[in-house]
Parts: structure tokens; C-alpha cells; sequence
């Protein structure tokens, strides 16, 4: 049932979005600013967005973060996966509650923490820190995310698909890969994007476990900003902003479509129609 | 119909003839869930080419036993041998048995055909082959114009179809069915049951049914084990069950019946006479009962074999019974009568509408006369 909007939920409403909002409706304006000056509005333009292209430190370090989003979003999705997988159809097995409780801690855990502690393991270890170090980080704290929804998703399946599957004579490798993924493909995709951008923003951990030659976006961005916010930064932040976005919007989407679907199987199982017999 | 006649002639033979093998072995099965024993120590014989029904309520263990038959479950205790093999602990997919779910578990995001391919595939068929099976499977079904269809677009009835040709098409040893018809309307169901002895009697696979409508265990099945919390009660032809049951439970769970408990008084020359103070009448009954004389025994009597009548029976008939009509149901075919008797008991009697329904000679609250004869009861000791 929905309410017709009152005065007062509406004012509500708007103050809500404009905290939220306001501040990057502003920045991205701002990306088109004609001027230098930041806080002064000269007029539309797109030569922030032109001169993007030209710099090379900021170009460097966008590859590396595509890269790492790529590469740790990815990573992710296996071990969450795969989490995911034994939480759901592994029954019960000694120390199934602290897997758990392990698996989804990171979604809990201060950044910082998580960083911190990385660091010191990849110090211990001596590993030199860099790309691949910064990948095993995100890996980690995303894995946690996409275990949530892949979870989720197997949790609602209906077992005796798979039952069946194996019943017919798929052994259980080639159920999961022929039968269960292609039917959680939606949940898998909408974990993937949600690793991806969490991976693309992440300044804390990043900055915790990277090495001196290799920075991401936002360490590029945040040590501009604390020499004073440029245009230029405007509009990269406007492109991450579009990208975290989109991504996010793809991941809803994937996941609406895979419960309309869930539902929609569930219904018709339960209340199949009944005539239309071939003749 | 001759068809049914020769069936179960066919299917009798099978198990009645001592030196048939059986071709699936249950001995001493159980399987508990945690404490709770949701089978206990089952032991069952089935011939090949039968059509097997477990009949119970709801919760009694049926799905279990046959996700056991199909590998999906394992026992606890027990073995399970199929086609002289013990497959006690063999995966299901390694299994020469396939099962129908009670939710179809039809591949939503393949079409009909693939669905139907899917374990000819795991066989490693060649391709051609698996063609020209899945296309005779889909005609036996009669789904050919359907093909091509994603589960989600087909009807009830139409995916039941699917889901039984999906494992039939691996002509395995023998096919599990879970509750196959419970989702379909009752007109479709009844169709569905006929088509499905026929062509179980056409690829001559061995059928076990689950089901908990005990009618539609006695259309489609050959015998049927009638199954109590986790045991096995009784395991007879349909007409075994429904004239000589075994128990109170079992007379109770297949049809309509009025028992009356009473006490064994003599079993003389094959003949039972049974006190009843519930019925205030001393029952005579054509039974060999193996019980000593004072014994509790309960006297089973199903509503059609009730006589009932407005006038009194000539003298010295056996087993009567009179009381008064509270209440009469007209089913069209049949009317069904409820009468008290002077103990208070109630009694039902069935009789068939023969003639048109000129007058009702028999109405509320008259006083009517039942009889039985002595072959048409049955003692029962549990
Ligand atoms: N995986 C399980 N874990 C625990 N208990 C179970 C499990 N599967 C079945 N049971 C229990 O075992 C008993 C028998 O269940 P089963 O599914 O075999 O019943 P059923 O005869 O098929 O009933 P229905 O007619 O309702 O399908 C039930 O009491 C059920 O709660
Ligand atoms: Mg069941």
C-alpha cells in the first residue's frame, strides 16, 4: 500500500537527499567549471575533463586501480563463492558458526583495522608491497560482500535442482558449474560489481598496503586535495563517482531480476495452472 | 478392462512366484535425522516391472525411503540392493535409478528438450542419438510441439510431463516418483494416472510412487506398502489391503470403516464370534483368527457391505444391527447413511443409487435394520 506523500514526509524526504546529495551534486557541477578558482562559477566548460587526458601521474594511477578493481573483484567472487557455497550446502560441520562469523567479519571490521593488520602480515612476511599486495587486501575485505550475496541467492534455490542434476548423473563438480551458476548468474554478477566498487574507492586499505610505485585514484586524489581541491579533481571525482554508480545500479537491477524470477518460479510451483493439456 | 486384467495378472505373478528374484532389496533400513528416527528398520521386496506404491499421511517417512532408493540420502543402518547390487552408499549419479521430484526440479533456464537431454548427456550419448531419444521420449509425453519451451511457459500438467520424461529417457532400472499428480487439479489427476500406468507399461521400467491419496495408490499400483511413522504396516495388492487389512490403521487409512471393538468369544470350524457391547450384537465372522478366546480384537466393517433396510431381517439372520437414521448424504451415485445405534454408537452404510430417484423409501430419523454376512467383516488383532 503506498501513502500519498504528506507536507511533511516530502520535506523530510528532501532534507535527507540533500544531506546526502548536495555535497557531490556540487562537486560534480563544479567539474564543469569554467575557472580555475574553484568556489567561483565562470561558465560551463569541459577543459578540466580535456586536461585529465594529458596528465600522466593521473592516467598511471587510474590503470592501476581499473586493474586492481578488475583483478580483487574477481578474487572475490571465487572465495565468496565458494563461502557461499559451503555455508549453504555443506549441512553442519564442526566449526560452521565461527566460518561464518570469520567469513562476514571483515563486512564489521574498521577499515583501518583490516589495513593495519594486513600491513604487519605482509611486513612479517617480507613481501615487497605493491599492486599485488594492495589486490590480496581488497580480495579479502570484498570476499566478505560477495559471500553475502552469493549466500543469499543459494540459500532461496530450490535444492532438488541440483538433486536432480546429480540424480540424472552430473557428478557434483559439474552440477554446481552446468546447473547452480548459471541459476545464481545474476547474484554472481551483482557480487562481482559490488567488489568491484568497493575495491575502486577504497582509500584506507589501499593506502595500508601499497608500496611506493603503485597508486590508486583515490591516493592520487586525496594527497592533490591536501595541497587544494583543483577542478581537475573535480572531474576525476565525477568520473569515479558515474563509475561507482553504474556499477551499483547494475548490481541492483541483476539483483531485482533474480528475485522477481525466484518469485516468480515460486509461484508457479506452488500454483501451477492446471489445464492446457497438449491434444 | 482386459488391459488392467492382464496387468495385474502379470504383476501378481511376479511377486507370488517364489523363485522370482527380487530385483530391489531393502533389508533393515533406517535413517535418523539427528534423534529422530524418521525410518525404522524397513525391510521391502520389489519385482521387477512393478508398480509399486508407499502409501502414508503426511511426515511418515515416504520422501525419505525413496530419496534413500535414489542415493540422495543414505542410511543409517540397513542395505539396499538394487538388481542383485548393493547400493547401500553409491551416489546418486552413479546410480542406474532416476527420480521425479514433487516439485518437477525442472532446469529453469533450459528448454524443454534440453532438460530432457541432460542425462543422456552425462552418459556421454552421442549427439545424434540423443536427438532421436529425447524426440521418441517427447512423443511418448506428448509434448512435441512444446520443445523448444522454457519450463516457465508451460502449464502444470505440461512440466509434470517434462520432469517425467526427463527420467524416463535414461531407460533406467527403475523410476522414483515423488507425489507426481499432487499439483494437478483432480480432473487432470485422474487422467494422469491412467496415462501413466500406460506407459509405464510401455517401456516396462519399474515404477515406485509416493503418494498420501490412497486412491490414487489403488489405481496405479500393483501392491502397496502402507507406511506408519517410519515402519511399514502392510504390503499387499490394492484388493489385499482394502478387504484384509492388516491393522486398525491400515483399515482406517484406505476407505471407510466402521470397527467396533469386542471380545474373541470362540473361533469355531473357521468361524469367529465376536461380542461387541459398542454394537450390543454378537458378530459371526468367516475368519481363521489366531488369537486365544477372551482376547481383544477390533471388527472391521466397511460402509458398502452394510445392508440396510426399513424392514426387519427374517429371523435368525446373523450380524444385525438397527438403530436410526441421523442423517443421509446424497452423493449422487451413492447415498451415504449415518446411523445411531441404541448404544450410541454411530454406523455408516454406502448403498448404490441403482433405480432413479423416485422417493427416498428410507428418511431422517426412521428406524432402520443392518446386516452383514459373516464373510463380510474382518477381525483385527492390531
Ligand atoms: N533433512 C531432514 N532433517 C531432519 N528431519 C527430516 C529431514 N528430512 C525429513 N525429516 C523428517 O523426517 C520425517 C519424514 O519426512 P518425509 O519427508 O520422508 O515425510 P513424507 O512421508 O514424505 O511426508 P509428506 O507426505 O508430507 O511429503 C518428517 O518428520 C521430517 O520432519
Ligand atoms: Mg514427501
Amino acid at each position: 500500500m503506498r501513502q500519498g506523500l504528506s507536507a511533511v514526509t516530502m520535506t523530510a524526504l528532501a532534507l535527507g537527499y540533500a544531506f546526502l546529495y548536495v555535497p557531490i551534486l556540487l562537486l560534480v557541477a563544479y567539474s564543469f567549471n569554467e575557472s580555475k578558482l574553484v568556489t567561483v562559477w565562470a561558465g560551463f566548460s569541459l577543459r578540466w575533463y580535456g586536461a585529465l587526458f594529458e596528465n600522466q601521474q593521473l592516467l598511471a594511477a587510474a590503470w592501476v586501480t581499473l586493474r586492481l578493481a578488475v583483478i580483487s573483484a574477481t578474487g572475490a567472487l571465487v572465495l565468496g563463492t565458494l563461502a557461499g557455497v559451503v555455508l549453504t550446502r555443506i549441512g553442519r560441520f564442526a566449526g560452521r558458526t565461527l566460518f561464518s562469523g570469520l567469513v562476514f567479519a571483515p563486512l564489521v571490521m574498521p577499515e583501518v583495522i583490516t589495513g593495519l593488520s594486513l600491513l604487519l602480515l605482509f611486513v612479517a612476511l617480507d613481501w615487497s608491497r605493491g599492486p599485488a599486495t594492495m589486490a590480496i587486501a581488497h580480495i579479502t575485505f570484498a570476499t566478505a560482500y560477495v559471500a553475502v550475496v552469493v549466500q543469499a541467492r543459494l540459500a532461496t534455490l530450490d535444492r532438488s535442482i541440483e538433486e536432480a542434476a546429480m540424480d540424472l548423473g552430473a557428478r557434483p563438480a559439474k552440477t554446481f558449474f552446468v546447473i547452480t551458476v548459471p541459476m545464481i548468474a545474476p547474484g554472481l554478477l551483482a557480487g562481482w560489481l559490488l567488489a568491484f566498487t568497493l575495491s575502486l574507492d577504497d582509500l584506507v586499505i589501499a593506502s595500508f598496503t601499497t608500496g611506493p610505485e603503485a597508486t590508486t585514484l583515490p591516493m592520487y586524489i586525496y594527497s592533490k586535495v591536501r595541497l587544494g581541491v583543483t577542478p581537475e579533481i573535480n572531474a576525476v571525482s565525477s568520473i569515479l563517482i558515474g563509475l561507482v554508480a553504474i556499477g551499483v545500479l547494475i548490481a541492483s537491477v541483476a539483483l531485482k531480476v533474480s528475485e522477481e524470477r525466484r518469485q516468480r518460479d515460486a509461484q508457479r510451483a506452488a500454483a501451477p495452472r492446471a489445464a492446457m493439456v497438449p491434444r | 478392462m482386459s488391459r488392467d486384467a492382464e496387468r495385474l495378472r502379470r504383476g501378481r505373478a511376479a511377486w507370488a512366484e517364489l523363485a522370482a528374484q527380487p530385483f530391489i532389496r531393502v533389508v533393515g533400513v533406517s535413517k535418523s535425522f539427528g534423534s529422530y528416527a524418521a525410518i525404522d528398520n524397513v525391510s521391502l521386496d520389489i519385482y521387477r516391472g512393478e508398480f509399486f506404491a508407499l502409501l502414508g499421511p503426511s511426515g511418515c517417512g515416504k520422501t525419505t525411503l525413496l530419496r534413500m532408493l535414489a542415493g540422495l540420502e543414505f542410511p543409517t543402518a540397513g542395505r539396499i540392493e538394487i538388481d542383485g547390487s548393493d547400493m547401500t552408499r553409491v551416489p546418486p549419479y552413479e546410480r542406474p535409478v532416476n527420480m521425479m521430484f514433487q516439485s518437477y526440479a525442472l532446469f529453469p533456464h533450459m528448454s524443454v528438450e534440453q532438460n530432457v537431454a541432460f542425462g543422456l548427456k552425462q552418459e556421454g550419448c552421442p549427439r545424434s542419438e540423443i536427438a532421436r531419444r529425447v524426440r521418441e521420449m517427447l512423443a511418448l509425453v506428448q509434448l512435441e510441439p512444446f520443445a523448444k519451451r522454457r519450463p516457465h511457459q508451460l502449464s502444470g500438467g505440461q512440466r509434470q510431463r517434462v520432469a517425467l520424461a526427463r527420467c524416463l529417457v535414461k531407460r533406467p532400472k527403475m523410476v522414483l516418483l515423488d507425489e507426481p499428480l499432487a499439483a494437478l487439479d483432480k480432473k487432470l489427476r485422474e487422467k494422469t494416472q491412467f496415462e501413466l500406468i500406460n506407459i509405464q507399461e510401455q517401456v516396462g521400467i519399474t515404477f515406485v510412487i509416493v503418494t498420501h491419496d490412497q486412491a490414487e495408490a489403488m489405481t496405479v499400483a500393483s501392491r502397496i506398502g502402507v507406511m506408519e511413522r517410519g515402519r511399514i504396516v502392510q504390503v499387499a495388492t490394492p484388493a489385499e489391503i482394502y478387504e484384509a487389512p492388516a491393522s486398525r490403521y491400515v483399515a482406517e487409512f484406505i476407505g471407510d470403516v466402521n470397527l467396533f471393538e469386542g471380545r474373541l468369544l470362540d473361533t469355531a470350524n473357521g468361524t469367529a464370534r465376536i461380542r461387541c457391547d459398542d454394537a450390543a450384537c454378537d458378530f459371526l465372522v468367516e475368519q481363521t483368527v489366531n488369537a486365544e478366546p477372551g482376547a481383544t480384537v477390533w471388527l472391521a466393517l466397511r460402509p458398502e457391505k452394510l445392508a440396510i433396510d426399513l424392514a426387519s431381517p427374517e429371523a435368525g439372520a446373523v450380524n444385525q444391527l438397527s438403530g436410526t437414521v441421523l442423517d443421509i448424504g446424497y452423493l449422487g451415485s451413492l447415498s451415504v447413511y449415518h446411523v445411531q445405534l441404541a448404544t450410541g454408537k454411530q454406523v455408516t452404510a454406502v448403498e448404490t443409487n441403482r433405480a432413479r430417484l423416485v422417493r427416498r423409501p428410507i428418511s431422517w430419523n426412521d428406524q432402520v435394520h443392518l446386516t452383514a454376512s459373516p464373510e463380510a467383516a474382518v477381525v483385527l488383532l492390531r
